[in-house]
């Protein structure tokens, strides 16, 4: 291979005599080239950079488009020269092994650097300095090169080319390895929101990073010095932090410390600051800190304490509201065995058992009679409210056949729908509805709709009843042409002892509480009651309860 | 003469429904708690029992559960029972000879009246 051709050049050609002294300025000249060529052999094997030749196997011209030269070039080019330096380069030991390696074979071909740097080579007019190149060594690791490359122009056609390289791999890694590690370290410290600084105590000199300029607020292009930095100091928390860096200047400890800040926009923000102070000889040089926003710490610990207080609160209140449970329990047991006892003395006046009465003192104890059947039903409803409010209510489910439990309903208030001239319409469904639930209580609810459904309907009026199904639900529509509800009312229906203001709730009597225990006991089948009015118009009832399995 | 057994703490009500019972002509026996009411049951089987289920010492259910009266026919009982405890009492007292009523609900006649019906209802 060409690889002897250089040390064939350097051996002097056998001559006679005769001819050597003729030819002796040639032959001088000769015999400096072979030494000139020898210092250069020795030159280039010492060197540590690497240097080679190229040729290429067919000239390429230079009159092609660039894409087209670059490919010709992997194509044909092959190393014909190098040295051990460059041989080491690519993990030979010797040059002898690079000699006829294509140049396809030593750098990557898809790499689009690769394609650039011949491109920049074709460019340059064959001559380029500095540039990198990305290739393999013979183990297929990764090489990185800094090339120097002359190509040999000759009758327009490039026909060699010329080169220096350095291996620069391991400082390219290792930029490359603190370029990674100052991106990771700036992304930690933006996740954090946390940001560095530095202060040259002595020249007083303030470096932060730009991060740390965002944590205060400040344009990255925004000066820093102590004196500035001191002034964004919340008067609150200043003098604590003061403090602690003081004391690290004179000691050399670290510190720790929360503290306030002002952004330039007035806005307050916490941050937790750490630092300390680096001595030589006893004396304060340099600081180094960091800082970093503790906005929504301090927003959770004030969230957290508010909820704490609330709990407190809300524990507090749920204990009055069962002593208020408690109390209206109790109240209403002991009221009502007095009650009861009135009931049963004034009962027996009346019934007989003390002897006869004339008309006069009949009608005097009637109304007190009838007085307190009212505070007893008032007793009732008020156990009732507590016993449902104390969650002590639990259903009795069982099959309810619902067409007979109205029907029955209807038929027991039938007396009061005819003593106020009022029409009832009930057409039970052909096929008997049957729902699983508590059917005493259903009752009482039903009950209770339809007696307010009567008593606040006028004279004369209808009151409808429908019973149907819809989507696994059974509905029982419960129509009035009474008085109806106000829009602005609506919403306290349900409420307990509400009663909706109108020209017939003075003469009717309640407590309030019947609807309010009508929906806990809907809810309980967690069904529900829908209402509609129209003002003098009517009022639709809706209970909705799930069919239920047994 | 048929006997009934008051059982009520609230001497009130039960001297009310001895009055009562006793005019209607019913011997009665009266019982402050659960307990004066057992001690009543070892001397005397009473025809029917009136049994007010909050009492102290002793309550009705206690009572119902020493005596073995719920499934017993031959004793009537009446519990009187609050809003609270109608549950409880469908589920103790599943007999025909039994009946609970809300204390309040019924007047003098109406509590003779149903006395008088589940006394005679066997014969």
């Amino acid at each position: 291979m060409a690889k002897k051709k250089s040390a064939n050049n350097r051996k002097l050609p056998q001559q006679d005599l005769q001819g050597l002294f003729e030819q002796a300025p040639a032959l001088i000249a000769r015999y400096k080239a072979a030494e000139s060529e020898d210092r250069y052999q020795t030159f280039i094997k010492n060197s540590k950079e690497g240097i080679w030749r190229i040729e290429l196997a067919e000239p390429i011209p230079t009159s092609l488009d660039i894409s087209q030269q670059v490919d010709l070039m992997f194509e044909r080019a092959s190393l014909e020269e190098a040295n051990d330096a460059m041989a080491r380069m690519y993990g030979f030991e010797s040059a002898e092994s690079l000699i006829g390696v294509r140049l396809a074979e030593l750098m990557v071909r898809d790499d689009p650097a690769n394609t650039a740097y011949l491109r920049a080579f074709i460019k340059s007019g064959y001559n380029l300095s500095n540039v990198v190149s990305h290739e393999q060594d013979r183990n297929g690791n990764d090489k990185y090169f800094r090339n120097s490359l002359v190509g040999i122009i000759e009758s327009g056609k490039l026909v060699r080319g010329w080169g220096t390289q350095q291996d620069v791999t391991k400082q390219l890694q290792a930029e490359e390895k603190l370029k990674a590690s100052e991106q990771r370290l700036a992304l930690a410290l933006k996740a954090s929101n946390m940001g560095t600084w530095e202060w040259d105590v002595k020249n007083n000199k303030l470096i932060w990073s730009p991060e740390l300029k965002q944590i205060f607020g400040l344009q990255p292009s925004d000066k820093i010095t102590y004196q500035k930095y001191i002034k964004m100091l919340h008067p609150g928390t200043a003098q604590k932090l003061e403090t602690k860096i003081a004391h690290s200047l004179k000691t050399g400890e670290s510190y720790k410390v929360e503290h306030k800040i002002i952004w330039p926009d007035g806005s307050v923000h916490w941050i937790l600051g750490q630092g300390q102070a680096i001595l030589k000889n006893g004396e304060a040089i340099r600081m180094i800190g960091t800082s970093m926003n503790i906005d929504e710490a301090k927003r959770n610990e004030k969230l957290k304490a508010t909820n704490q207080a609330l709990k407190i609160q809300r524990k507090e209140l749920l204990s009055l509201n069962k002593s208020k449970d408690e109390f209206i329990s109790l109240a209403s047991h002991q009221l009502r065995t007095p009650a009861t006892g009135v009931k049963q003395y004034i009962g027996m006046l009346l019934e007989g058992y003390g002897g006869e009465l004339d008309k006069e003192q009949m009608h005097l104890l009637k109304v007190a009679y009838e007085s307190n059947e009212r505070q007893l039903e008032i007793i009732d409803d008020l156990l009732k409210v507590a016993h449902i409010d104390a969650g002590k209510v639990n259903l009795t489910k069982h099959e309810t056949n619902l067409n007979t439990l109205l029907k029955n309903i209807l038929e027991e208030q039938a007396d009061t729908f005819k003593n106020r001239n009022q029409s009832v319409k009930f057409k039970p469904p052909e096929k008997p509805l049957v729902a699983v639930i508590d059917g005493q209580r259903i009752r009482m609810v039903l009950e209770n709709i339809i007696d307010n459904a009567s008593k606040y309907t006028p004279k004369g009026k209808r009151i409808s009843v429908h019973l149907q199904e819809k989507n696994g639900f059974v509905e029982i529509h419960i129509a009035d042409q009474g008085v109806g509800i106000p829009e602005e009312e609506m919403s306290q229906l349900f409420q307990k002892f509400t009663r909706i203001d109108n020209h017939l709730s003075t003469v009717v009597g309640g407590t309030g509480i019947g609807l309010y225990w009508a929906k806990k006991i809907v809810d309980l089948h967690e069904g529900k009651i829908e209402v509609s009015s129209r003002l003098d118009k009517g009022s639709t009832f809706t209970v909705i309860l799930p069919k239920g399995t047994v | 003469m048929k006997t009934i057994l008051i059982v009520e703490d609230e001497t009130i009500l039960r001297s009310a429904y001895a009055s009562i019972l006793s005019a209607e002509g019913y011997k009665v026996l009266e019982a402050g708690d659960g307990h004066q009411a057992l001690e009543h049951l070892k001397k005397t089987t009473p025809d029917l029992i009136l049994l007010d289920i909050l009492m102290p010492v002793m309550n009705g259910y206690e009572f119902l559960e020493k005596s073995k009266l719920a499934n017993k026919t031959d004793v009537k009982i009446i519990a009187f029972s609050n809003l609270s405890d109608q549950q409880k009492l469908r589920d103790v007292l599943k007999s025909s000879t039994t009946k609970h009523v809300l204390k309040s609900s019924l007047s003098p006649k109406e509590l003779a009246a149903t006395i008088h019906e589940m006394l005679e209802s066997d014969k």
